[in-house]
């Protein structure tokens, strides 16, 4: 907040995926989660989640973990610092954006 | 769909993924229906050795508690498929056995060590972002203050039985509502 910016100028393109969102969302809550609860909560497809997990990973926004369960593979998704803080700022901005919509509409503004 | 209906509707679908996931996480009705059933068996232990029984019984009973509690918590979160790591709740459940026996070991009431206790409880409700366990911590703090000052004949007893129950209670409560 403070900077001047309208709202919309600090939503992070990354982030702001809504599945990416939600993908953060989740890690907001737990220290990790696993493929197939990220994917059950979210409703996406193994390739869908994939796809956007890839993308948060290349940003840093979180770590990948692959292990076994005896012969049972399972990946875990953890959010990092920068994931955390990143999701934080996101709805923030989000919060500011949704408030300054309602000001505007309070107001009659219809632009 | 308006802009307003577009950011409205991102944000509840952000806050339903965080509720669910929060509820799926926090078990936290087995450490208050595990503890509070200790408690309740605790109460005889406190008309053994003058009092102290009770303490040995807590120090068996105590690090028990809390190992069961942690494997609770990692066989959900390997069921679910999302947990927390638990380093802080661990660190919380040491404070309190820490803070419960030196309580214990500087007061002859066991008002003292529930105080540590109702302490800890606010931590793990804080954590779990829980305001059920919030109310019977708070409760449990007062009480004990209240037990720790007056010291009235028994009170330890009674506190004792206080908080199993309201622990045990709650814990039921909790569990039911539980969908992990």
């Amino acid at each position: 907040m403070g900077d001047g910016a309208h709202p919309s100028q600090r939503l992070d393109d990354v982030v702001h995926q809504r599945v990416r969102l939600g993908i953060l969302a989740v890690l907001s809550e737990a220290d990790q989660a696993d493929f197939g609860y990220l994917k059950e909560t979210l409703g996406l497809t193994d390739g869908n989640l994939s796809r956007h997990l890839q993308v948060l990973d290349d940003a840093g926004f979180v770590r990948i973990e692959k292990t076994f369960e005896g012969r049972r593979p399972r990946t875990w998704v953890s959010s990092t610092k920068a994931g955390r803080a990143a999701f934080a700022s996101e709805l923030a901005a989000l919060r500011s954006l949704m408030a300054s919509v309602e000001r505007r509409g309070a107001a009659g503004d219809p632009g | 769909m308006s802009a307003h209906e577009e950011l409205a509707a991102t944000l509840q679908q952000v806050e339903e993924a965080r509720q669910r996931t929060r509820a799926a996480v926090h078990p936290v009705w087995f450490p208050m229906l595990l503890f509070g059933v200790i408690g309740l068996l605790s109460t005889p232990f406190h008309f053994v050795a003058d009092g102290a029984g009770v303490a040995l019984f807590w120090v068996v009973a105590g690090p028990l508690g809390g190992a069961a509690t942690a494997r609770h918590y990692r066989n959900r979160a390997l069921s679910v498929g999302a947990g927390m790591r638990g380093g802080t709740y661990m660190a919380i459940g040491a404070a309190v056995f820490v803070g419960a026996w030196v309580g214990g070991a500087l007061s002859e009431s066991a008002a003292v060590p529930l105080l540590a206790v109702a302490a800890g409880y606010l931590g793990f409700a804080w954590l779990d972002k829980s305001w059920p366990v919030a109310a019977v911590a708070a409760a449990l703090a007062l009480g004990s203050a209240a037990v720790a000052l007056a010291d009235p004949a028994h009170g330890d007893v009674v506190l004792t039985l206080g908080f199993g129950a309201a622990f045990t209670v709650t814990g039921l409560l909790l569990r039911r509502g539980d969908r992990g």
